[in-house]
């Protein structure tokens, strides 16, 4: 299917009409770049991750696919603004995360060690959000991986259908996917949180280990392209 | 493939070993709180609580559902200190997953006074702060227990509308 490149698509698996709406609510506030269209396509109850991105995928033409969660909130006005100037800035630019490792770790838990990104937290200073817009000149770190809580991309990769069932590792493997492609993956530097995570603080982990082993496996990190950097 | 360390099997090695007390303690846990809203009765909560040790773990350090549910019995159980002594956040909750949604929804409109969000979406936030189904408790809680850029701001704007 030839692409739009004027489009953007979020794309959102969700269990949770309560989270959903009040994720559109903010979506609903975001600038729309000059010339361009949004879509959404909403997965209702996915068999696993990879099964609802891949058939969302499959059913948009637009350039600009957003993957995200439920529980994300996109707090920065500009958002869409901002990422189609990254990815035209660079077309080896595959796919932009809001948090990411710029070096993944050998244990493959992405968050054993340090990530980049910038994090809606308590106290933090005041600013106006309104009046805050990212520049390229803010700066762009290129990452080995980047979290599955929102995942914008400018191409379109199968997801691993085949062997990601579940909903953990999909964002690690759809990073390795990119990567093995050639294409770079990129955390903006974001001087104020571009979003609100809303995940009750909690990462499940009772199937994580069965997936961790499963990409440990199918990604060996000898064998993927000496990072992106 | 690179060897796992001592750190990361230990991890998982004990997630496996609790897992399924851990999922039988959530069931009871529901449980019990579908009983103490269906019976009004905050004499349950001491039970929902017993079931939270799970050796060295607590279910609210390995379930989302299980934190919310430990600050919603301390809003509770602060509810029935107040004059009148009413569990208001049971009020118009049917279910655990009533009792959830309506702990997440709260969040959500506090979040939105968090981000000055526009006068529509705060109007919501006037109309259901406004009903008697909050308590100053709830809100109290909650700005303690969940992540506010401004929580003392958005303590006091939530009192207003109260």
């Amino acid at each position: 299917m030839p692409l739009d490149d004027k489009k953007i698509c979020f794309i959102i698996c969700y269990n949770q009409e309560l989270y959903l709406k009040e994720c559109l609510l903010y979506l609903q506030q975001l600038h729309v770049p000059d010339g361009f269209s949004t879509d959404l396509l909403t997965i209702v109850d996915a068999p696993s991750m990879t099964e609802g991105y891949q058939a969302a995928m499959e059913e948009s033409d637009a350039r600009y696919k957003i993957y995200m969660h439920q529980d994300v909130f996109i707090i920065y006005p500009y958002f869409l603004d901002s990422l189609v100037q990254i990815f035209q800035s660079t077309p080896r630019i595959g796919m932009i995360g809001m948090v990411g490792s710029s070096v993944f770790p050998s244990d493959y838990m992405m968050w054993s060690d340090k990530r980049i990104g910038n994090i809606y937290h308590r106290d933090m200073p005041p600013y106006d959000r309104q009046a805050y817009r990212y520049d390229l000149s803010h700066g762009l770190s290129t990452v080995d991986c980047i979290d599955g809580l929102l995942m914008a991309t400018a191409y379109d990769l199968p997801w691993r259908t085949d062997f990601l069932d579940g909903w953990d590792f999909y964002d690690v493997s759809q990073s390795f996917e990119f990567r093995m492609q050639g294409y770079k993956i990129v955390v903006p530097e974001q001087h104020h949180p571009w979003y609100v995570h809303d995940d009750g603080m909690l990462l499940s982990l009772w199937d994580y280990d069965k997936y961790r082993r499963i990409c440990m496996e199918r990604y060996p990190l000898s064998l993927l392209p000496p990072g992106t950097h | 493939m690179h060897k796992q360390n001592d750190e990361t099997s230990s991890l998982f090695n004990t997630l496996a070993a609790i897992r399924t007390r851990s999922f039988q303690q959530k069931e009871q846990a529901i449980h019990l709180a579908e009983q103490m809203i269906q019976h009004q009765d905050l004499s349950y909560i001491p039970q929902i609580f017993a079931c939270f040790p799970i050796d060295v773990y607590y279910l609210h350090e390995l379930d989302a559902d299980m934190r919310r549910l430990s600050i919603i019995c301390e809003i509770v159980a602060a509810e029935a200190m107040l004059p009148g002594a009413e569990p208001i956040f049971l009020k118009n909750v049917f279910s655990f997953r009533d009792l959830i949604h309506k702990y997440i929804y709260i969040t959500f409109l506090l979040r939105r006074i968090d981000l000055h969000m526009p006068k529509q979406a705060l109007e919501e936030v006037a109309a259901a702060l406004g009903g008697d189904q909050i308590s100053i408790c709830a809100l109290r809680k909650i700005t303690e227990c969940e992540i506010f850029a401004n929580p003392g701001y958005v303590y006091e704007q939530a009192l207003k509308y109260l």
